[in-house]
């Protein structure tokens, strides 16, 4: 493969890729950043909104609304396990009890899916036909709309964090809780608010993937392990850093698989993560120190 | 002066000779096997508890140190056939560097940082395990391992001693000064260091010990099954976390306890297919909100309350 092709293919699949695990990560470090909860549940709601889409979409439910019910019934599972288990688990105090209850929660959410469907791989039909070439590249149109609808939604998500009111709120609260709670903040709520978000964004990633990716029950755990990967290689909690640090891993993840291979390329993703925490644990962006 | 024992620990020391006596009583080689991976379970779950449950570092990976010693002994059986009296000492030499080497870099990090540093690691030796195929067997595994012993008796009598001596050296570790160090690490690692404690040799040599444990229980699986493949090692991670959990973090038994007591209740429910791993997740799930305390801690804890109860301090003074 010339150079220039190389070049040019790295930087198509590179940044689709790279915006889908921004859109994951985004999600993991708002919780963290907010709640305090490293939330393992969470490749669990990208893999759930994948398997309800397309029920939704099997059952003859068109698919744009059965993408869009997908997405509120996430919604409502992230605030749900927020409000009852996480918060009466944060309570308490001990970290490791969130931490084994979420992964365990998303061991529960595999073992039930492969019980309903087996493990066999599903995918929902194309949101978008029509490929379309960029040079001499021809990107098909599933993964340009993957590309397209996580762009807008993460700059949709950093807005509505920085300019409204509920987004402010959800900043005062992840900055000092107990002084959120004194100015009149219902922190709580946040906390369900920002879980909310949380599991739509994640959600969002899943649906916009399975058209082109399968759908399994096993494809949240790599997917976790990443989006842990890239916000801890961002610095936990730091939006900024998280979404720097999803094209970082992004590119590099594309680079090794087109000119090694594509099986390795989540022990490079975890070597160089590694690596980093030996040396730098705070991350790139992440102000806390260890 | 003698102590006096306690009802939970006579209760163990009872089911320990119930174990021992168990293949004299019985000549059922089903619930024997059943018994001896039970067994392995226990002491994996034991040294997973003396590094995270006394130092409230949650590992991800515990595998990866099985793995170690499981490997490591398939390796070496592709060359020539190698004995346990053997692989045993190899095994528990490397897991135990393997641990240091390991916790050098990660035991200062915390909370999640740790969590995803060993999942890191575990991770990384399962991809390369299936990547590696020529020298791991990728995922058919490695087969053509001597046995443990000739039979399947004789064979049990070895894990149950060696799971014996394991949870009581790791009992006796958790109930030493270093235990405690530990425990006190846990609770507040900068008051550890004020009192002059080198908290991270503490927390370096625990990861070694624990390392050190978990692979030499890998070895004797991989002697038992005749064995090793991904299916047995890699799915440990957080199979054993679930047992410590549900069984009790801190006190090895209880967790020893939990590992015995849910490999064999996953051996019951084998009938249930794939409900199997689902009534396995949601166990855990449900002792994390209820019982996060674990089940054998809380048991031990009701004799415990039992002794002072009124009615027997009444009956005692009845009695003088």
């Amino acid at each position: 493969m010339g150079v220039i092709l190389l070049l040019q293919s790295l930087l198509i699949n590179g940044t689709i890729n790279s915006s889908i695990y921004a859109l994951i990560a985004l999600g993991f470090s708002l919780t963290f950043g907010v709640a305090g909860i490293v939330n393992l549940y969470h490749g669990a709601y990208y893999m759930v909104a994948a398997y309800l889409t397309y029920v939704l979409s099997s059952a003859g439910v068109p698919l744009w609304l059965s993408a869009v019910f997908a997405l509120l019934l996430v919604m409502g599972l992230g605030g749900v396990m927020m409000k009852y288990p996480l918060l009466y688990l944060k309570k308490k105090g001990e970290s490791i009890y969130l931490l084994i209850f979420t992964l365990g929660g998303a061991y529960f959410t595999q073992y039930l899916l492969k019980m309903i469907f087996g493990a066999r791989f599903y995918s929902i039909p194309p949101f978008m036909d029509n490929s379309v070439s960029i040079g001499s590249e021809i990107v098909p149109g599933s993964r340009v709309f993957a590309f397209i609808v996580s762009v807008i939604t993460i700059v949709v998500v950093m807005l509505f964090i920085g300019k409204t009111s509920i987004g402010k709120k959800i900043t005062a609260t992840s900055q000092d809780v107990y002084a959120a709670e004194l100015v009149g903040i219902n922190t709580n709520l946040i906390f369900v608010v920002t879980a909310a978000i949380s599991a739509l964004l994640a959600g969002i990633a899943g649906v916009v993937i399975s058209p082109y990716l399968s759908i399994s029950p096993t494809m949240w755990l790599s997917t976790l392990i990443k989006a842990f990967a890239i916000v801890i290689f961002g610095g936990l909690g730091s939006l900024g850093g998280s979404i720097i640090a999803a094209f970082i891993m992004g590119y590099l993840e594309t680079f090794i698989s087109l000119t090694w291979t594509s099986s390795m390329t989540e022990v490079a993703f975890l070597v160089v993560v590694f690596i980093f925490l030996i040396f730098k644990p705070s991350g790139l962006m992440g102000k806390k120190t260890l | 002066m003698k102590k006096k024992l306690s009802i939970p620990t006579l209760l163990v020391l009872l089911g320990t000779l119930m174990l021992f006596l168990f293949p004299v009583l019985s000549d059922d080689l089903y619930l024997i096997t059943v018994f001896a991976i039970a067994l392995l379970y226990a002491v994996y779950a034991a040294s997973w508890d003396l590094l995270s449950g006394f130092t409230g570092k949650e590992n991800f990976g515990h595998a990866a140190f099985i793995a170690i010693g499981a490997y490591m002994l398939g390796f070496i059986s592709q060359h020539f056939a190698i004995q346990p009296y053997l692989s045993i000492p190899i095994a528990a030499v490397l897991s135990f560097i393997f641990g240091i080497l390991i916790g050098l870099p990660t035991l200062r990090l915390k909370g999640p940082y740790f969590a995803l540093a060993t999942l890191a690691v575990a991770t990384i030796m399962e991809r390369l395990t299936y990547s590696l195929s020529d020298i791991t067997g990728g995922e058919d595994g490695l087969y053509g391992i001597e046995f443990l012993t000739g039979d399947e008796t004789s064979s049990f009598y070895f894990v149950l001693i060696f799971a014996v001596v394991a949870i009581y050296i790791l009992y006796r570790i958790g109930k030493s000064n270093f235990g405690l160090t530990l425990k006190a690490i846990k609770s507040d690692d900068d008051a550890a260091k004020a009192l002059g404690i080198y908290t991270d040799r503490f927390k370096v040599l625990a990861f070694g010990i624990s390392a050190m444990f978990a692979g030499i229980a890998g070895t004797i699986s991989g002697h038992y099954y005749s064995y090793v493949g991904p299916d047995i090692v890699f799915p440990l991670s957080l199979n054993i976390i679930i047992m410590c959990v549900v069984g009790g973090l801190g006190g090895i038994i209880p967790a020893a306890l939990g590992g015995f007591a849910l490999s064999y209740l996953s051996e019951m429910l084998r009938d249930f297919g794939e409900w199997n791993q689902l009534i396995y997740s949601g166990i855990l799930m449900l002792t994390v909100i209820f019982l996060p305390r674990g089940v054998f801690n809380i048991i031990g804890d009701l004799f415990k309350r039992s002794k002072d109860s009124p009615v027997e301090m009444i009956s005692k003074e009845v009695e003088k």
